[in-house]
């Protein structure tokens, strides 16, 4: 099997998994799908924001909930925001976690918000992690001459 | 008055629309989980739009439109030009529901004063150079000091008072998807309510399905307002 074959199919085979473990859903498909000649690096230029920004949020997040009086309605403003991009990007798992972060956040749960900001954090770098190694996949791809998949929506 | 779930569900037969430029659009009736919501004023042609959109060239559907977008975070601020763009739109970004209303007053005041200009001379069709023009507002609902159901009150405040009979179509384009926040958008004077994210071709149907519709209860309006003077 030739370098580009067995590339080919680790990336496929990876961001197929990825799929399947519910990290990405179709939403992430989608952005794959404005990416073309005119727009080569939109995805990944459209996860570094996402990357940027999440570790922001995540920031003030943490921050907000230190606070003597917590201002339940900041901290719900910020989950929000990361749900929306979350969302945005397919990030599935994260986008769940806010879901359930909003809940405790109306229901001003200090408890609840600390554990699930903890939860959250894990399911941002774990997606953070799987798009970076996918990243590298097609990359690894590129440089030995072969071109990245048309994704297949499910 | 909102179409309302009750009358999404008994609307019972497709209806095609023929909008400017020869485009088409065949509407079904579809299920109270559609996540597009219009704001219908007892327009009997208007329905809710199902993501079946028919005979649409979705490519460039919105090719020759210029939308406001209104978006406060950047992740989405990227995705929504990207899209808008390769539908053909032109788009005009703005970050915060003030600045919505800066853009909006620039293009109602320029509307008024040609509106006046018409008056002044008996209907000649001067054209106003220069001005800023949208055919839409994309709009978040959850952003800074200003949201979006405030600036579209704002808006509509500034229409009505410019007495041009103009109204902007404008979207709620939001992730928040209550009750609640639907009727706060319909209230403000919202047309349509569209879950983020949302595909092209649903951001397609509903922005164009948004504008004739708009467009058709316009023109009732004026050929009512002509029966009454007569």
């Amino acid at each position: 099997m030739d370098a580009v074959t067995r590339l080919h199919r680790q990336l496929v085979d990876y961001s197929n998994s990825l799929f399947q473990e519910g990290i990405l859903d179709n939403q992430f498909g989608h952005l794959q799908q404005l990416q073309d000649e005119s727009n080569p690096d939109f995805v990944a230029e459209v996860v570094n924001l996402y990357f940027k920004d999440s570790e922001r949020l995540l920031n003030e997040i943490t921050v907000a909930l230190d606070q003597q009086n917590v201002d339940f309605t900041k901290v719900g403003g910020h989950v929000h925001q990361l749900k929306g991009s979350s969302s945005s990007i397919g990030a599935q798992r994260v986008n769940n976690v806010c879901t359930a972060f909003r809940s405790f956040c109306e229901e001003k749960n200090i408890e609840g918000c600390q554990q699930y900001l903890q939860h959250l954090k894990q399911e941002y770098y774990l997606v953070k992690n799987k798009l970076q190694t996918l990243f590298q996949l097609q990359q690894q791809l590129l440089s030995a001459g072969g071109s990245i998949p048309a994704y297949e929506m499910r | 008055m909102s179409i309302g779930k009750e009358q999404a569900e008994t609307t019972s037969h497709p209806e095609k629309l023929e909008l400017e430029h020869g485009l088409q659009l065949e509407f079904k009736p579809v299920p109270v989980t559609n996540n597009i919501i219009p704001q219908a004023e007892g327009s009997s042609s208007s329905c809710p739009v199902n993501d079946d959109v028919t005979g649409v060239d979705e490519k460039k559907v919105l090719e020759g439109l210029s939308v406001l977008l209104v978006e406060d975070q950047a992740v989405l601020q990227r995705i929504g030009i990207r899209m808008l763009k390769k539908l053909g739109a032109g788009v005009t970004l703005v970050k915060d529901g003030e600045a919505a209303v800066e853009a909006m007053t620039l293009m109602i005041n320029a509307a008024g004063k040609n509106h006046q200009i018409q008056n002044l001379h008996h209907g000649s069709n001067l054209e106003t150079h220069n001005s800023p023009h949208y055919d839409l507002i994309l709009m978040d609902c959850q952003m800074g000091s200003m949201d979006g159901c405030k600036a579209t009150r704002v808006i509509r405040r500034l229409e009505a008072e410019a007495e041009t009979g103009q109204s902007i179509p404008i979207i709620a384009f939001t992730a928040l998807v209550t009750a609640d926040n639907e009727r706060e958008c319909f209230n403000s004077g919202m047309d349509t309510f569209l879950n983020k994210p949302a595909q092209e071709h649903l951001l397609a149907a509903a922005i164009v399905e948004t504008i004739a519709r708009k467009s058709h209860k316009f023109s009732c309006d004026e050929q009512a307002e002509a029966q009454d003077e007569k």
